[in-house]
């Protein structure tokens, strides 16, 4: 309903966001790192918004596929010379394998939701345990990146050049998630979100839309593991396969408002900046002082938004038009 | 003792009930006699305090206690056997009954009324530490009876008790029934057994469709063919 | 690999199986009758093993004095909790429950880097690197002594569940909520008491550990994991279940970092969570 809405004036939230988007570019460039962690995010939580909040899937898995995207460029090209613009690309096909293998599984063992977050967290800390204990893989060092300098190898010497990739990777992703979330497949993913049942009783074909929707996810979340990994110039598990990252995407996806479109952008648009305002500000003398209040923020918005800020926003809205009299009959 | 008048109540936006006026006085047996999805389980369960009521009253010697939740109506001395018996079933006998007395209104007479009830059902005594899942119908009934009596109620309403007991299990469970109105409970009925119920009570009400479409003399209604057309539904 | 250090890690691990059944049992009293699957478990205990920690500091209380202490205030923080933030959100559903709980874990964990700080700590006690000796094995005293009181207030706590009013009312709730109300029980009430005393038992237990492990603020999330992973494995509700799920998490913990190294050592217990959830009938999570 309230999606609608914005579908009928489209255009706006997409100049807005552009707008705030394009800024870091004519700003000066101490803006331009934190811009870079606030794309990231808000790519990282468009992707997992498709499972997590269209489809349904509570999954906390999302750290294998940020591994997995991370690695395997940081490998192809540590050893085989290949460039991470197509190493990505392999990082992402290995990361939707292991998206679809688990999404069978929830689908082969009816998997209630608790028991399907519960088994995607020990996935995940099965990823962390074994990358940090294989020497191949850097197990807890890490790998560093070969520096080769060249944009052919995903390299570049501005910080301004990596804002822009990450700019167009997350325009993709929220392009495909609007797709996704308007037409057939999304309508699909909702109806087993909101009753699995139901929806295979109508014939919606379950198994193969989660599949589909874990492999989108999946992949895109490798591509933001290959991007981080080229940015840090290093890889190592804590930060990449760690169930820390996964809870953060998640923390600012509820915040801003879980199953919607504009939910995972607006969730890291807000505190994403505020963040590292306050990691930086205060974070010398109260270290995790920015977590801290990631964590206060969750509490307060589940206990009193559960639907998140764009919810939130919504529901004002509605009441600003039950004032008005203008009142929209909503469509679906 | 009982009073409710124009009582509305249902489950979220759909109402079940459509305003009923029912009465029981003390010592009575009262009937409630319908067919399935009648109603009579949500005017069960709402005197009970299960369901809130949207609209009416439900006095019970003289207070007001409609809306004010089940513990309420536990504690004015009203006990509910609920349809379908409810038992606690990975709990025994014993717990069972001890729960029923858990109220602060119940409990200081606990011990003699478990006595009584086991007097009143020898087979629940025998049956003291089994876990009440494994019981038979009939054996969960008596032990739901029992439960509700052990709430020391003054006001003991039921809730369908014959739904799947034998001839022989249902003549011993209204047996009790009457047994136990002849020493002074008040009893509230509610049936599709139209026969048995009216048989045993003293006056009935008869509920289709949410609201009372007739009500008399037990021994008046049963003859009425108006109740058979109701039981029955138009044809 | 002599049959002395095989042995001597096997007990090590029955001692921490018996922590690790304490804890899986206070979430189980949390999950059923309150509800909520807490993924802050274990960050509640850490909370309790710095306060611990800070009451040592600030007036020389041993933490094994400490603990009662920390059980009433512990248990004060669950029923207010509960009150105010978990069954308002519990009525947004099972999900938005567990994500309070991650906000919790990080409302925490920063809590206590911000106030303790990141380096490894730990805490003086009376037993404090002391051991036992009885040939082959040498026990430290602080995991005999915590298992052993683990083992007691689980005692306890069958007891109370089983053999008291409270108790029973508190199993009612969960085997029929609707009966339940209709003999009077308040279950709010019940509810959040507890969730309290399920609450003051992490802070209790946090009390009685304290000794055998070093602090750092992000040790509560291992906890929680193999909290979960023993509840999920020992069944629900089941006291012997949990304890021998932990005795089985322990050992295999144990003698898998003994005989493969310490990161597979961690790796088995999700690995047999992952197979428990998928090969035991779902029955074990999915009937809430």
């Amino acid at each position: 309903m309230r999606e609608t809405r914005f579908l009928s004036s489209a255009a706006l939230p997409w100049i807005a966001f552009l707008a705030v988007a394009l800024a870091p570019l004519v700003m000066s460039s101490s803006w331009t790192n934190m811009a870079i962690l606030t794309l990231l995010f808000i790519h990282l939580c468009i992707a997992w918004n498709l499972v997590g909040g269209i489809a349904g899937q509570f999954c906390i898995g999302h750290s294998l596929f940020l591994a997995a995207g991370a690695y395997t460029t940081t490998l192809l090209s540590l050893h085989l010379g290949i460039s991470p613009w197509i190493g990505m690309f392999a990082g992402a096909a290995l990361a939707a394998i292991i998206g679809v293998f688990i999404a069978w599984l929830s689908f082969r063992y009816e998997l209630p939701p608790l028991s399907f977050a519960l088994v995607t967290i020990a996935l995940a800390m099965l990823g962390y345990l074994a990358i940090s204990s294989i020497d191949f893989l850097g197990a807890s060092r890490g790998l560093t990146l070969p520096v080769r300098g060249t944009p052919a190898m995903y390299q570049f010497r501005s910080d301004t050049t990596y804002y822009v990739v990450i700019l167009i990777q997350v325009i993709v992703a929220l392009a495909l998630s609007m797709w996704l979330y308007h037409t057939k497949i999304g309508l699909y993913l909702r109806a087993v979100r909101d009753n699995e049942r139901a929806a295979h009783a109508i014939g919606v074909p379950v198994l193969k839309y989660k599949m589909l929707a874990m492999a989108i996810s999946a992949a895109l979340t490798a591509f933001g593991g290959t991007f981080y990994a080229q940015y840090l110039q290093y890889v190592e598990p804590h930060t990449f396969a760690g169930i820390n990252i996964v809870i953060q995407i998640i923390l600012l996806t509820v915040v801003g408002g879980t199953g919607t479109v504009w939910g995972p952008v607006v969730g890291p648009l807000l505190l994403v900046p505020a963040g590292e305002w306050l990691r930086h500000s205060l974070g010398g003398s109260l270290p995790g002082v920015h977590l801290l209040v990631f964590g206060v923020l969750l509490v307060v918005v589940i206990r009193f938004a559960p639907d998140g800020l764009i919810g939130a926003f919504g529901r004002a809205r509605q009441a600003w038009h039950f004032r008005r009299g203008t009142v929209k009959v909503a469509t679906r | 003792m009982l009073e409710i008048s124009g009582l509305v109540s249902g489950y979220g936006r759909i109402s079940i009930l459509h305003g009923i006026d029912l009465r029981v006085e003390k010592g009575e047996l009262v009937a409630l006699v319908g067919v399935n999805g009648a109603g009579k389980t949500t005017l069960m369960k709402t005197i009970a305090g299960l369901i809130r009521s949207t609209a009416g009253r439900i006095a019970f010697e003289g207070l007001e206690i409609a809306g004010e939740g089940a513990e309420r109506a536990v504690a004015a001395g009203i006990a509910l056997v609920p349809e379908g018996r409810m038992v606690f079933p990975r709990m025994t006998v014993w717990e069972n009954l001890m729960l029923g007395g858990v109220h602060p209104r119940a409990r200081p007479y606990r011990e003699a009324t478990l006595e009584r009830i086991f007097d009143l059902f020898p087979r629940l005594a025998e049956r003291r530490d089994q876990k009440a899942a494994t019981m038979s119908g009939g054996e969960q009934q008596m032990l739901v009876i029992g439960r509700g009596l052990m709430a020391q109620p003054k006001l003991l309403i039921l809730d369908e008790p014959s739904l799947g007991l034998s001839p022989l299990l249902v003549q011993e469970t209204y047996g009790a029934l009457r047994k136990l109105n002849a020493d002074g409970l008040t009893i509230l009925l509610a049936e599709q057994n139209v026969k048995l119920s009216l048989a045993v009570s003293n006056r009935g009400y008869v509920i289709e469709n949410g609201k009372i479409v007739l009500t008399g003399a037990s021994s008046d209604l049963a003859h009425d063919p108006a109740t058979r057309k109701a039981y029955l539904g138009r044809l | 690999m002599s049959g002395e250090v095989l042995l001597q890690a096997t007990v090590q691990g029955l001692q921490m199986g018996a922590i690790y059944a304490l804890i899986a049992l206070s979430m189980t009293l949390i999950f059923s009758v309150g509800g909520l699957l807490n993924f802050a478990h274990g960050d509640f205990m850490a909370l309790a093993m710095y306060g611990a920690l800070a009451l040592y500091q600030s007036f020389a209380l041993d933490a094994y004095a400490a603990a009662p202490l920390l059980f009433f205030g512990f248990f004060l923080l669950g029923f207010l909790m509960f009150r105010r933030l978990v069954q308002p959100v519990l009525a947004a559903g099972v999900l938005a429950g567990a994500q309070l709980t991650l906000g919790l874990v990080f409302v925490q964990e920063n809590f206590l880097l911000m106030v303790f700080g990141g380096d490894y700590l730990s805490v003086p006690t009376v037993l404090s690197n002391k051991n036992l000796v009885i040939p082959p094995l040498t026990m430290p005293w602080p995991l005999l002594v915590g298992s052993l009181l683990a083992v007691v207030l689980a005692a306890i706590l069958y007891v109370v569940l089983m053999r008291t009013d409270f108790g029973r009312q508190v199993r009612a709730i969960t085997q029929n909520s609707d009966a339940a109300a209709l003999m009077g029980i308040r279950i709010d009430r019940i509810q959040a008491i507890a969730f309290g005393i399920g609450i003051g038992l992490l802070g209790l237990t946090g009390a009685i550990i304290v000794a055998q492990f070093t602090l750092t603020p992000a040790m509560g999330l291992d906890f929680t994991l193999i909290a979960l992973i023993v509840m999920v494995i020992g069944g629900l509700g089941s006291f012997a279940g949990s304890m021998i799920a932990g005795a089985i998490i322990g050992v295999s913990e144990s003698l898998g970092s003994l005989l493969y190294g310490g990161t597979v050592g961690a790796m088995i217990p999700y690995a047999i969570l992952v197979l428990v959830l998928l090969f035991r009938p779902h029955g074990l999570m999915g009937e809430h």
